[in-house]
């Protein structure tokens, strides 16, 4: 029994439980901590922006960075074609620190490797790959999507200095980056262009760097110093050139032209006209002038457009058209027909205020000069380019003119060019050449030639004269010293001749000398047939003798035997 | 040592007799001879300067070539010569044959003068005597011969005399006894008997 009760004691009670194991909340703590980090990630993450480009060269995702003043500031993510295929969008995140930096005036560009004539950029790019580069900037209102610019900007944003717009009508252009010259200095750049279809000129946004965006004032001139410009013109040749760096490419230059005040100094964008050269932004300054027609007789070849117009040697206008169209233009082939030049005289030239009654004083003047004797006529400016200018100068000897206007502007009167005037010289000149008595004075010239070969004849025949005595001269010389020769040979030879002592003497001695030879000749031969016989006996045979008749007989025989 | 002394003065005697046995060889005298007397040049002198006649200059005499030899030759046979090594011309035969020449010449003509080449009237002789000796020689026939050829040639600008004469000659002498003296005593005799000839013969013309 008290086992069943004992058994029946520790029969497990089993209760439902209705609280959750501890152990869960590892799971849930490693959830959240997940959660928090997810959320952490997606809260501090920086904005995903877009970016237009024309092409995506060099660029990847994950790889390409994006900076701005070289500091990292985000990556590429994606690279997708926009969908008219006309560019490349690349996403890209931005660290949240540069979300400010985006705004709608933000310029993003590719940095690569260039090369131009205005210098290399880029090449820490070979090694590290492309990136894209940011402009940032405070102005604007945030964004998201932007558009690459081509080319990295000629100036940086924040860069001191002076934003002013160009413009030209001219033929000759400019193009990014072109220099901005002062005095050979490079103070800035054009940085963009625009062209306005409508005006039919092209504007250019240029920036000038601090300090000399102080040079900029009001009457300040812009103008052309491309290359190098040659002008054949009537003052003669002028060369222009800027810097190294415009002979090679484009650049204006600009100034303040002389005489003129500097006015007050710009400080926001302004507008100035590009002139093709200092002397036609000079005279800018001359607004009005007074028109005179001048009717020219002679040739106009050498007479252009802007030819200076000339009061005494001071120059007080130009010339506005050669050959002005005139109801009358057809009968240029007529006989005796003047060709119309309008020129201008402006008054701020001859120290007159620039405004009506300037040119009303100068207009005035001129008739009234016209009447006193001042004539027009072309002279030569130059030599050697044959540049003509309009001269006005007065004449005491002309005839007096009547007021004419031509096309309703006054004429001047002319006079006959330079030309004429050289052509009446060199006929006057010929003339008197003409003048002169040729055949008297040939037929002089003939009488004196005739003297001159008489005389050049006798000179001949007295010089032959001359030459035929010094050779006399030279060969009485030449024979005293033959003959003193001779002499002294004759002396030699007879120191030597027969019956001298000289001659003697040598005789004797060689008389000695022949007797010495006969004395030593037996020795001689002796020793040529035996060396030895001077100390040894002789062993040849005794001589042999002529035989008398009687024992010739017997003897020779005897010797024939031996 | 005393062995070695004798030995030196036995080598130093015959040494001494040998050198002396090289001098006992007979010395032999070498003969020289003249070919014209030594009496002869008064006789020609005092002939010659008595003469007023033809000058004839004795211009040239040319010997064959063994001829103007010091030692005095002998033919042995047709083409074969001995000369004497003892027997010598005391001058050169040139000379000797000139003044025998001269000699006989003066001593035998009347009328002509001979004179040498070197005489100072020289240049007023009317002839030139040229001769060529060809032999003058002992033969092994025990007799003396002279034969050449001479020419008397008158002098271009002399008009007293007009001769051209060339003529051969050969003359000998038999020998009498042995020895060169005689033999040169025979040989001035031909020189005497040319002498002879040629007086002969300038006297014809």
């Amino acid at each position: 029994m008290s086992n069943n009760s004992l058994a029946e004691d520790n029969e497990a009670i089993i209760k439902e439980s209705k609280r959750i194991s501890k152990i869960w909340l590892i799971p849930l703590v490693a959830l959240s901590i997940g959660l928090w980090m997810v959320y952490y990630q997606w809260a501090n993450q920086g904005p995903l922006i877009t970016i237009e480009f024309v092409s995506a060269t060099g660029i990847e995702p994950d790889k390409t960075k994006i900076k701005t003043r070289d500091v990292e500031i985000g990556v590429v993510k994606r690279v997708a074609l926009k969908a008219d295929l006309s560019g490349v969008i690349v996403s890209a995140r931005i660290e949240p620190s540069a979300e400010h930096l985006l705004t709608s005036d933000s310029n993003f560009w590719l940095v690569t490797p260039r090369v131009s004539l205005s210098g290399v950029s880029g090449l820490s790019t070979l090694l590290s790959g492309p990136h894209i580069a940011m402009e940032p900037t405070e102005n604007g209102v945030a964004a998201t999507n932007f558009v690459a610019l081509e080319n990295p900007p000629v100036t940086e944003a924040g860069t001191p200095g002076l934003q002013i717009t160009l413009n030209s009508a001219a033929e000759f252009a400019f193009k990014e980056g072109d220099p901005i010259i002062y005095k050979g200095l490079k103070v800035g750049e054009f940085e963009d262009i625009y062209f306005n279809l409508e005006e039919r000129i092209v504007y250019y946004n240029a920036f000038i760097e601090a300090p000399y965006h102080k040079l900029i004032t009001e009457n300040t001139k812009f103008w052309n110093v491309s290359g190098v410009r040659f002008e054949l013109a009537a003052n003669g040749i002028e060369v222009q050139t800027g810097s190294l760096e415009t002979m090679l490419t484009n650049g204006v230059t600009f100034g303040i032209p002389e005489g003129i005040p500097a006015g007050q100094q710009i400080t926001k964008r302004a507008y100035f006209d590009i002139y093709s050269d200092y002397e036609e932004a000079s005279n800018e300054r001359y607004k009005l002038g007074v028109n005179f027609v001048v009717l020219i007789k002679d040739t106009v070849r050498g007479l252009t457009v802007g030819a200076p117009v000339e009061y005494r040697g001071l120059e007080i206008g130009r010339v506005l058209e050669i050959n002005m169209p005139t109801p009358d233009s057809g009968k240029i082939l007529d006989g005796g027909l003047a060709i119309p030049i309008l020129i201008t005289i402006q008054p701020s030239r001859v120290q007159q205020p620039d405004n009506r009654t300037g040119v009303e004083f100068v207009r005035r003047q001129t008739i009234h000069w016209i009447d006193q004797g001042l004539r027009a006529s072309l002279k030569v400016g130059n030599l050697l380019t044959g540049g003509l200018y309009v001269d006005l100068q007065h004449y005491d000897d002309v005839e007096p003119a009547t007021a004419e206007t031509f096309l309703g502007y006054d004429v001047i009167p002319t006079t006959s060019g330079e030309f004429a005037q050289i052509t009446q010289k060199v006929t006057s000149v010929l003339d008197t050449i003409n003048e002169i008595p040729f055949k008297k004075l040939s037929g002089n010239a003939n009488t004196l030639l005739e003297t001159l070969n008489k005389t050049s004849t006798s000179f001949q025949q007295a010089a032959s004269r001359l030459d035929g005595l010094l050779l006399d001269i030279q060969d009485q010389k030449m024979s005293a010293n033959v003959n003193e020769t001779l002499s002294n040979i004759d002396t030699l030879l007879k120191d030597f001749s027969e019956g001298s002592n000289t001659h003697d003497e040598m005789v004797n001695t060689m008389q000695e000398l022949q007797t010495t030879l006969s004395q030593l000749t037996p020795l001689l031969q002796l020793l040529n047939q035996k060396p030895n016989s001077l100390i040894f006996a002789d062993g040849t045979q005794p001589d042999i003798e002529p035989k008398a008749a009687n024992s010739n007989n017997s003897e020779g025989n005897q010797d024939n035997e031996k | 040592m005393k062995n070695k002394m004798k030995m030196k003065g036995l080598s130093t005697c015959f040494f001494i007799m040998l050198v002396s046995a090289c001098s006992t060889q007979p010395a032999v005298k070498a003969n020289y001879y003249l070919l014209n007397e030594a009496s002869e040049h008064s006789a020609m002198s005092t002939d010659s300067n008595s003469k007023d006649g033809t000058l004839i200059v004795l211009e040239k005499i040319k010997l064959s070539g063994y001829l103007t030899q010091p030692n005095i030759a002998m033919q042995l046979a047709d083409h074969q010569l001995y000369f004497s090594n003892n027997h010598i011309w005391a001058e050169k035969l040139e000379y000797g044959i000139t003044k025998s020449l001269l000699h006989d010449l003066n001593k035998k003509s009347l009328s002509t003068r001979f004179i040498s080449k070197d005489s100072p009237v020289k240049n007023q002789s009317s002839a030139r005597l040229i001769l060529e000796v060809e032999h003058f020689i002992a033969t092994s026939n025990s007799d003396v011969i002279l034969s050449g050829q001479y020419w008397i040639i008158s002098n271009k600008d002399n008009d007293g005399m007009n001769i051209n004469i060339k003529q051969d000659f050969h003359l000998s002498q038999t020998l009498e006894k042995d020895g060169y003296p005689h033999s040169v005593s025979k040989m001035r005799q031909l020189i005497t008997d040319l002498s002879t000839e040629i007086v002969e013969l300038s006297d014809k013309n």
